[in-house]
């Protein structure tokens, strides 16, 4: 999409000014710390839900899940499955308890509990390096996604990416980031139910279903792909042909391949997916930028109910991703295959979304389908960059180093640090250009679930925990986890005899569970234990 | 009820009701069995090593589709008991 798309231009531009309008509203709205970090808890639960689902739904389940769909059929479903159930152990464990305990950051709750300065310093850590990681493969697949949408080299596409990633937080602050989160996340849902309408319409006689009824006569690219050359595909009058013909052809000569819904063809063994699935669902529980949101609202229901219209919008997205995906690999059969062929799986997958919307509804479509895939990467970003930085303000600023700071400092030490981050994260995110995205998203995920998770769920429902075993959980939780993600990297197969799987949540979990839990029963200091329970459980 | 400090532990005044801890942890738990088992279940069958289990076909679509749809479901139902708890609390 480049000049040769104006229409679509034009549309990412308006989005663009849109947003960066919306922010710079919010900045009257922040004159204070409370202001800026949480937007003074003043959020309804109505706005941050929406808010909180913009911020979840990055481009990978805009772009990736449908696209990994269209390519290898329902095994690719399960990441969206497990991003949706983290939702509901956040929910019932953690959203209530979180509210009550804490002020703006996931160290506010273990400082309220158990007091001290190396307990916040460490939770900021931990904060910084998940947000970090986390942070890289947004703007890594914002530079490729940019550079194949619009053309530009990838070098330009990640600068302007961070610079209004950056300008977004320091104009802003949390008033404003909410409302551009709420907004982008009802382009997503929009854009997805879009696609969805306009493929059941255009292709299937306006029948959803007919749509699961043909992905179970239809061979998977990534199947068909290997059996191509022996596929004899009837001659047109025009000389070329339409998406099923090839489908059916590909399924006339080969009645034994698997279809679009067979299970177990893309999916790893039951070892691999357990880590996969328990990384994904305890990961959101320690993501700190999803956290932060609790605390913009007034009370621990108001929590609740946000996560509620969040769960619910989520439902919705997720299940019209799957439809959207096997509509995706029938309208487009012929051009997956083509780019599998030429051995470009990636570009297939981040492309096929884009190409669908260019194919249902032309320009128009196509920009607003760049517009949510922007919209997917802006409002995680911000909402990762806002969380460390009122963890690094907050927790070590005005906690540690400067403790009698005025408001008005914490909030420019905030921008600084969004900008000292956003230049980290850049140069990052040139350095890791060619690391698979979807790698380094699961490496977050599974270093989350093994630090912040268990050590957050055991502070607000266990007595015995002690402070001791905190930080002994985090410690372990970060270093397993590390080291079993670089293991992958490094294609280790296996360490200490120990397997080497695709997420490090298996081992990570546990190891931190056991050392949090063995530590405390061998230690004594609970912290402010009956207190800090009375608060965190208060109706 | 906020943090007087941001260093030290808190000060709630709030009195701790043993009784209605109990009560919210064991509804806790309780609806994360209920969504776990759902979640894994669905999950593990989906697998190569037991595809023969998710490739069951029901009413002529494999088991596995219905058990993910099933997880939201699952999910959303999870989701209203939760809030309706947090009701009567």
């Amino acid at each position: 999409m480049n000049l040769e798309n104006p229409i679509a231009f034009a549309i990412l531009v308006v989005s663009l000014i849109a947003v960066v309008y919306v922010s710079w509203w919010g900045k009257k709205y922040t004159s204070t710390t409370s202001d800026f970090y949480v937007a003074g808890g003043k959020i309804s639960p109505r706005l941050n839900g929406w808010a909180m689902f913009g911020d979840y739904c990055s481009a990978a389940s805009f772009l990736g899940v449908a696209g990994a769909i269209a390519l290898a059929g329902v095994d690719a479903w399960w990441v969206a499955i497990g991003f949706f159930g983290a939702w509901i152990f956040v929910l019932v464990a953690l959203a209530g308890p979180l509210k009550n305990s804490g002020k703006f950051t996931v160290g506010d709750v273990l400082v309220g509990r158990f007091g001290g300065r190396s307990l916040k310093f460490l939770a900021m850590f931990t904060t910084v390096v998940i947000g970090t990681l986390y942070l890289v493969p947004q703007i890594v697949g914002a530079g490729h996604l940019f550079e194949l949408l619009l053309g530009w080299d990838y070098m330009v596409t990640v600068f302007v990416s961070a610079i209004i990633m950056g300008l977004m937080v320091v104009l802003g602050g949390m008033m404003g980031t909410t409302y551009n989160q709420a907004i982008q996340g009802v382009i997503l849902l929009v854009a997805m139910l879009l696609l969805f309408v306009l493929a059941a319409l255009l292709y299937f006689g306006g029948n959803p279903l007919a749509i699961i009824a043909q992905a179970m006569n239809t061979v998977p690219p990534t199947e068909a792909v290997k059996v191509m050359a022996q596929v004899t595909v009837p001659p047109t009058p025009e000389g070329a042909y339409g998406p099923f013909v090839l489908a059916e052809a590909v399924r006339a000569g080969f009645a034994n391949l698997p279809h679009a819904l067979t299970p177990g063809i893309a999916t790893p063994d039951a070892w691999n997916q357990l880590s996969l699935v328990l990384g994904l669902l305890l990961g959101v529980a320690g993501l700190p930028h999803i956290l932060i949101r609790f605390y913009t609202v007034k009370d621990a229901k108001d929590a609740k109910k946000g996560a509620e219209i969040t769960i619910a919008g989520l439902a919705v997205f997720y299940i019209a991703v799957l439809f959207v995906g096997f509509a995706t690999m029938m309208v487009l059969y012929p051009a997956l295959i083509e780019m599998l062929q030429a051995g470009q799986r990636g570009r297939a997958t981040n492309m096929a979304i884009p190409l669908l919307g260019m194919e249902l509804g032309g320009e128009v479509v196509l920009g607003i389908i760049a517009a949510g895939a922007m919209a997917a990467m802006l409002s995680t970003s911000v909402g990762l960059l806002i969380s460390m930085t009122t963890s690094l303000s907050h927790d070590v600023y005005a906690g540690v180093l400067r403790p009698n700071s005025t408001d008005r400092e914490r909030v420019v030490f905030a921008k600084l640090g969004a900008v000292v981050l956003t230049l980290i994260a850049l140069v990052a995110s040139i350095w890791l250009k060619d690391q698979n995205v979807a790698i380094l998203v699961a490496m977050c995920f599974g270093i989350a679930a093994s630090t912040f998770a268990p050590v957050l769920i055991l502070s607000v429902w266990w007595k015995g925990l002690t402070k001791e075993g905190v930080i002994a959980g985090l410690v372990v939780g970060l270093v397993v986890s590390l080291v079993f993600t670089f293991a992958r990297f490094a294609a280790v197969p296996e360490i200490a005899g120990i397997r080497v799987l695709g997420n490090p949540a298996l081992y990570g979990v546990p190891a931190a569970l056991i050392t949090i839990i063995v530590v405390s029963l061998l230690t004594r200091s609970t912290g402010n234990a009956r207190e800090f329970m009375a608060m965190a459980h208060r109706n | 009820m906020e943090n007087p400090s941001p260093n030290k532990p808190v000060v709630s005044g709030v009195e701790f009701d043993e009784a209605s801890f109990r009560r919210k942890l064991g509804s806790a738990i309780k609806l994360l069995l209920i969504f776990c088992s759902m979640y894994f279940f669905a999950a593990l069958i989906a697998t190569r090593d037991l595809k023969a289990i998710g490739g069951v076909e029901i009413l002529g679509m494999p088991l596995a589709l219905y058990t993910g749809m099933l997880v939201f479901v699952v999910g959303v139902v999870v989701t209203r008991m939760c809030l309706n708890l947090d009701r009567k609390d």
